[in-house]
C-alpha cells in the first residue's frame, strides 16, 4: 500500500519515498524508544526481583549491621569496665607508692595516625586546614632532627671523641626484654618493703652469665662485700662517666687494668644484700647517677628501647 | 511516530484519504519498541555486567553499604586495638609491679591470653563472604572481654593487699629475732655447710644464732602464728609465722613456745624462748625466711643501724600494747 504525504509548497501528494536517511532515522528512533523501555523494564525488574548476589548482599548487609551494633555495644562496655580499671590500678598505685601511676602516654602518642573515618568526617576546606596544620609539626619536627643530626656529626668530627668510650652497650650478651629490672628512681626495697631511692638498672640474669665492660676505660674499683653490692666493679671511662657493676660472684678484672668495651669482666653473682639472682649496672656521670637505659641505644632497636624504657620505669620494686 | 499526517490514495473516489494505522498495526510496532526494549536490556546487562564486569545500580548500592557496615567494623577493630593496649598497660604493672611488691605469683600468660576451644562459636558467621574477617574481629572482641575480666579478677586480690600496703614494712621480717647483742651472734649461716652432727655437705635453710637457753625470742615481722609443732628429729619445739605479702618466718629448737596457732603476732612480739629441742648440738635459734616457700637468706633482711636499745625499746612498746 502506498502511503503519500501532502507537500504544502507545490500544494500536492508526493509518494513516500524510502529513502537511507528516512530508514536510518526510523530506526534510530526505534532504538531510542528500546532504550527507554530498556530503562524501564531495568527499574521494573530491579523492583521486583533480585538476583542471586543481590539476595546474598543484602542478607549479608543485614546480617553485618546486627553484628556491627552487637559489636559496638560490647566495645562501649569494655571501655568503661577498662575505665574503671584504669581508675583501680591508679588506686592501687597509690596505696603503695602514694603518688599517681607514671604516664607513658608520650610514646603512644606519637604512633596515632588520623583513622580513615575520621578524614571522611572533614569537609575538603576542614581536610586541607587539618593537612597544612600536620605538614606544619611535620616540618618542625624535621627541623628539630636536623639539629640534632648536626650536632651528632660535630661531636663525631672532634679528633679525641671515640664512640667506644661511651657506656652505649649492654652489660650482659643476648639480652631479652624480659631480663628488664628496676631503672633508677624511687623503688621499693624488696626486704624492708619501704620506698628507697634505687641509684642503677636491674638485669634480672642467671648467676655465672658474662658481665661486659660496656665502654673503653680503667678499673678503678673493686669491691669485696657481704653486704650493699656485694662484690663489684668500678670502670672509669675517663670522660667523667663511671660504670659500677653489683651483686658480682668471680671477678676476672685487677685494680688499674686496661679495659675494652665488650670485655668480660665478671660474671653475675648474688652476692650482697639482693633479692634475686642479677646485676646491679650503674652509670655514674659527674658524680651522680643517671638513667643507664638511655645510653643503650648502640645495642637496641627503637621499638626495644622504647619497651625497655617502659618496663624499667613501670617496675616498682627493685632487687636489691 | 511522525507528527506529519499520511495520506492514502483511494483509487474508488480518487482522492486522497487520511491514514490511520490499524489496531493490528499499532500492537505490531508497540510490540517491536517492547521486543527491541528487551534486546537493549539484555545487550546493556551482558555488556555492564558481563564484558565490563560493573555492577548494576542495586549491585552497586547493596555493596556500598556493606562496604560501609565493613568499615564500621573496621573502626571498632581500631577501638579495640586502643583498649588492647591500654589493657596490655594494666597487665604489664599487674605483673611486673603490684605482684612483685606484695610478693604474689604472676598470672600465668596462658590465662591471661586465654582463647576460648572446643565447640566452634562462631559456625553461624562461616556463610558469609566476609567469615574471617567477622569471625577474627568477634574472636579479638571476646578475647579482649575475657583479658579485662581476668584484670579484674586479678586486681580484687591486689586490692585487698593494696588497702593495707602501709602495713607491707611492718609485715616483712626485717629485724633480728633476739636482742642484737655481743652475747647473741650468728654461729652458723645461710648456705651450704657441713652438717654439724653427721658432717655431710647439707643446705643450711636459715642461720643459727647461738645463745643462753631461755632467752626470749621475738616475731621479727606482723602476722598470724600458723605452726606450733614439736619434732623430735628435726627442728624441735617449732614456731611457723606467716606474715603474708609471701614472706614466712620459722624458728626452731625452741625451749617452749609462748603463742598458739592462729594467734596474731606484732613485730617485737615474744614468740618463745631459745633451747635445744630437737636435732641440735647446743642452745641455738634456727631462724628461717621463707619467700613463696623458698628458704632465702635472712641476714639480707635484718637492717644494720638498730642497736641493742632501740630494739628493747620496740620490745616495750610491743609489751606495753598487750
Amino acid at each position: 500500500m502506498k502511503k503519500y504525504r501532502f507537500n504544502n509548497e507545490s500544494k500536492s501528494f508526493d509518494e513516500e519515498s524510502l529513502t537511507a536517511g528516512r530508514i536510518i532515522l526510523t530506526i534510530l528512533k526505534y532504538c531510542l524508544y528500546g532504550i527507554a523501555a530498556a530503562a524501564v523494564m531495568y527499574l521494573l525488574f530491579a523492583l521486583i526481583f533480585s538476583t542471586e548476589r543481590e539476595k546474598s548482599l543484602s542478607l549479608e548487609n543485614e546480617y553485618l549491621e546486627q553484628e556491627r551494633d552487637k559489636m559496638s555495644d560490647q566495645v562501649d562496655l569494655l571501655d568503661d569496665v577498662i575505665k574503671n580499671l584504669e581508675l583501680r590500678d591508679k588506686t592501687i598505685y597509690n596505696d603503695i607508692f602514694g603518688m599517681d601511676p607514671p604516664s607513658t602516654e608520650t610514646f603512644i602518642e606519637a604512633d596515632t595516625i588520623a583513622s580513615d573515618s575520621f578524614l571522611a568526617s572533614m569537609t575538603d576546606e576542614q581536610l586541607a586546614a587539618y593537612t597544612n596544620e600536620e605538614v606544619d609539626r611535620a616540618e618542625e619536627r624535621i627541623s628539630n632532627v636536623n639539629r640534632q643530626i648536626r650536632a651528632i656529626f660535630q661531636t663525631l668530627g672532634d679528633e679525641e671523641f671515640k664512640p667506644t668510650s661511651l657506656p652505649s652497650i649492654l652489660p650482659v650478651e643476648n639480652f631479652k626484654l624480659a631480663q628488664t629490672g628496676a631503672s633508677v628512681g624511687m623503688k621499693i626495697n624488696p626486704f624492708y618493703k619501704t620506698l628507697r631511692r634505687h641509684g642503677g638498672f636491674d638485669i634480672i640474669a642467671a648467676v655465672g652469665t658474662q658481665v661486659l665492660s660496656t665502654a673503653d676505660g680503667v678499673v678503678a674499683k673493686i669491691d669485696k662485700a657481704s653486704k650493699g653490692m656485694g662484690n663489684s666493679v668500678t670502670i672509669d671511662h675517663r670522660n667523667g662517666i663511671r660504670t659500677i657493676y653489683g651483686h658480682l660472684s668471680e671477678i676476672y678484672v685487677h685494680e688499674g687494668q686496661n679495659l675494652k668495651q665488650g670485655d668480660v669482666i665478671a660474671r653475675v653473682g648474688m652476692s650482697g644484700t639482693t633479692f634475686s639472682g642479677g646485676l646491679h649496672y650503674e652509670v655514674v656521670r659527674q658524680g651522680r647517677s643517671v638513667e643507664p637505659v638511655n645510653y643503650f641505644f648502640a645495642d637496641l632497636s627503637p621499638a626495644v628501647y622504647r619497651d625497655m624504657v617502659v618496663i624499667s620505669s613501670y617496675t616498682g620494686q627493685s632487687i636489691d | 511516530m511522525s507528527k506529519e499526517s499520511r495520506y492514502i490514495y483511494n483509487s474508488e473516489t480518487s482522492s486522497y484519504d487520511l491514514y490511520v494505522p490499524s489496531k493490528l498495526a499499532r500492537w505490531t510496532r508497540f510490540g517491536i519498541v517492547v521486543a527491541v526494549g528487551l534486546a537493549f536490556f539484555f545487550l546493556y546487562f551482558w555488556i555492564w555486567n558481563g564484558v565490563l564486569g560493573k555492577s548494576t545500580p542495586k549491585t552497586a548500592i547493596l555493596e556500598k553499604k556493606n562496604a560501609a557496615m565493613l568499615a564500621s567494623i573496621a573502626d571498632i577493630n581500631e577501638r579495640m586495638d586502643a583498649q588492647n593496649a591500654a589493657l596490655g598497660k594494666l597487665q604489664e604493672r599487674d605483673n611486673v609491679v603490684y605482684r612483685s611488691v606484695f610478693g604474689m605469683d604472676e598470672v600465668p600468660q596462658s590465662v591471661r591470653n586465654a582463647g576460648f576451644g572446643g565447640v566452634d562459636r562462631y559456625a553461624d558467621l562461616k556463610i558469609y563472604m566476609d567469615a574471617d574477617y567477622l569471625i577474627s574481629s568477634r574472636n579479638r572482641l571476646d578475647i579482649l572481654t575475657k583479658k579485662a575480666y581476668v584484670q579484674s579478677l586479678s586486681f580484687d586480690d591486689i586490692q585487698a593487699l593494696s588497702a593495707r600496703a602501709g602495713d607491707m614494712a611492718n609485715c616483712v621480717p626485717s629485724i633480728y629475732p633476739v636482742v642484737p647483742t655481743k652475747a647473741m651472734q650468728q654461729t652458723s649461716p645461710f648456705g651450704y655447710r657441713s652438717d654439724p652432727i653427721n658432717g655431710v655437705a647439707k643446705f643450711h635453710s636459715g642461720i643459727d644464732i647461738g645463745g643462753p637457753k631461755g632467752t626470749d625470742i621475738y616475731a621479727t615481722g606482723d602476722g598470724v602464728v600458723v605452726r606450733v609443732d614439736y619434732n623430735f628429729y628435726g627442728y624441735g619445739v617449732v614456731v611457723d609465722i606467716d606474715h603474708g605479702f609471701g614472706y614466712t618466718t620459722r624458728y626452731g629448737h625452741l625451749l617452749g613456745a609462748s603463742v598458739i596457732e592462729g594467734q596474731r603476732v606484732s613485730r617485737g612480739d615474744k614468740i618463745g624462748e631459745l633451747g635445744s629441742s630437737g636435732r641440735a648440738t647446743g642452745p641455738h635459734l634456727h631462724y628461717e625466711v621463707l619467700y613463696k616457700g623458698n628458704a632465702v637468706n635472712p641476714w639480707n633482711f635484718f637492717s644494720n643501724d638498730i642497736t641493742p636499745e632501740e630494739y628493747q625499746d620496740m620490745i616495750a612498746k610491743s609489751r606495753s600494747r598487750g
